[in-house]
């Protein structure tokens, strides 16, 4: 978290005093699946300085250490590195697939400094669709706050919609359907990503591939996410 | 491009303050000087971020402007300028649209088309004669713009009246832009009729369908969010689109920085 100290360092020399004097607060987060037949693997839940992000859309996946391999594997070690669930504000809350429907909350002590929000997790089945929120602010006035979140493709791999054995960032393949209700052995999708930058996914195809066109597609948004300042 | 952007402001002000400043300035040493020295000035960048998978965007129209220009409305037939840029990705008469309107004070484009994960940033600059009528003019700023989904019929992805009035130089504002349907031309997917690099039937790289066709042959003649495409992968067989071309909600990411 080198990025917040320098933040905070660089709006007091500037005397820019909103950033710098942010008190800690408590916020209650909680995530929704909005999807019909997609899961989320443990979700990422961190506030952090204005200026920080744990990924942006249009950027390369290479810029952010670790949403590649949470994006591809639901791993969230390369991001805990630096968003490390034992700082304040920062929560892994689900330790197992959130399941179409289900919510889950936590409660964040935020650091001081702190004014924004950023989540990410995994969508299984995919092979790199993850449920992202980039950095919002978050109103310091107590109050109930609602924000839509989209599927984004981090761009890293084909979606080939095949489920595999198993998941390595350096080959494609689907880890899990913790539903049940992929097939297997069928063809891939054509799936290259044309935009090898963070984008929105453009959805499953299904058909002859692993996946059902009538269980695992969605429409944006795929997550709800209410912020409750206390 | 600077008397463009002068023009409009200026035109304004000319009636008000120029006259009283003109012959003010005649007065004094300052022969050399003309009207253009006589101005403060707001330059803004826009960015527009491509988040598509398989969409070339056309080059970016970009108005600055106060509160009345509506550039489309949802539920609304597309005015011609932007029948053009949605078929075609032609931005003259949508600009051109813009600039007949009292309320828009500049604006401009990009040059190229570009692919998925690219950016085009599209510079404006809000001149006026003096302080007062500058933060009177950033004070009221709202942004449109508008860019087409190059393999497609008519879709465009863009922002109608976008508040950006509150920033200050250095501050930036972003958000998403949804794909809408013109209206103005059936979804047909097909070769001859979207002009993007999919239509491409020589080999050439390029696309060789049909852009601007005045006929409006869509289902109902009014802007809409876009339904996305269907393409040949998910059983549309006459279209010339495959898998890679669809989109789900947004399509873009716009970014506008108060740069001065």
């Amino acid at each position: 978290m080198r990025q917040k100290l320098s933040s905070i360092a660089l709006a007091c020399a500037f005397g820019l005093g909103s950033a710098a004097t942010a008190q800690a607060a408590s916020w209650d987060v909680t995530v929704t699946n909005l999807t019909n037949g997609n899961y989320f693997t443990p979700l990422l839940i961190a506030s952090h300085v204005h200026d920080t992000h744990m990924f942006e859309p249009g950027e390369s996946a290479a810029t952010y250490p670790g949403i590649e391999l949470m994006a591809e594997c639901g791993d969230l070690s390369g991001l805990t590195a630096t968003f490390d669930p034992a700082m304040q504000g920062v929560d892994t809350p689900n330790s197992v697939p959130l399941a179409p429907g289900a919510s889950v909350t936590t409660t964040l002590t935020t650091a001081t400094g702190d004014t924004h929000l950023s989540i990410v997790g995994m969508i299984l089945p995919t092979n790199d669709a993850f449920v992202g929120l980039d950095s919002v602010h978050i109103d310091s006035e107590p109050g109930t706050y609602t924000y839509y979140l989209n599927a984004y493709d981090a761009g890293t791999e084909a979606n080939d919609e095949l489920i595999s054995t198993g998941c390595d960032t350096s080959t494609a393949g689907i880890p899990a359907d913790p539903g049940g209700m992929a097939g297997t052995g069928g063809t891939a999708a054509s799936g290259d990503d044309g935009n090898t930058m963070i984008h929105i996914h453009r959805g499953i195809l299904g058909g002859a591939s692993d996946l059902d066109s009538s269980i695992h597609r969605w429409q944006n948004p795929v997550a709800r996410v209410v912020v409750t300042v206390n | 491009m600077n008397k463009k952007i002068l023009l409009k402001p200026l035109a304004v002000s000319v009636s008000l303050s120029a006259a009283l400043m003109l012959s003010a300035c005649s007065d004094s040493d300052d022969e050399d000087k003309t009207l253009d020295d006589f101005h403060t000035s707001a330059s803004y960048e826009i960015t527009v971020t491509n988040l598509t998978n398989g969409q070339p965007l056309t080059p970016v129209a970009g108005v600055l402007h106060r509160p009345g220009y509506q550039a489309w409305s949802v539920g609304k037939a597309a005015s011609e300028g932007l029948e053009q840029l949605a078929e075609g990705g032609a931005t003259a008469a949508f600009l051109a649209e813009a600039d007949a309107d009292l309320n828009v004070i500049t604006s401009g484009s990009g040059s190229a088309p570009f692919g998925p994960g690219a950016s085009q940033t599209v510079a404006l600059t809000v001149t006026t004669h003096d302080q007062q009528e500058l933060d009177n003019a950033t004070g009221q700023l709202h942004l449109s713009a508008a860019t087409m989904l190059a393999n497609t019929n008519d879709a465009f992805a863009g922002v109608i009246a976008w508040d950006v009035s509150g920033l200050a130089a250095g501050d930036s504002m972003s958000r998403l832009l949804l794909a809408h349907d013109a209206g103005t031309e059936a979804n047909t997917e097909t070769l001859a009729t979207m002009p993007g690099p999919a239509s491409d039937n020589n080999g050439d790289g390029n696309g060789d369908g049909e852009g601007f066709n005045g006929v409006r042959d869509d289902l109902g003649n009014f802007v809409t969010v876009h339904s996305g495409v269907v393409t040949a992968d998910d059983g549309l067989a006459t279209s010339a689109l495959d898998e890679s071309h669809r989109w789900l909600g947004p399509v873009a990411k716009i970014t506008i920085e108060r740069i001065n």
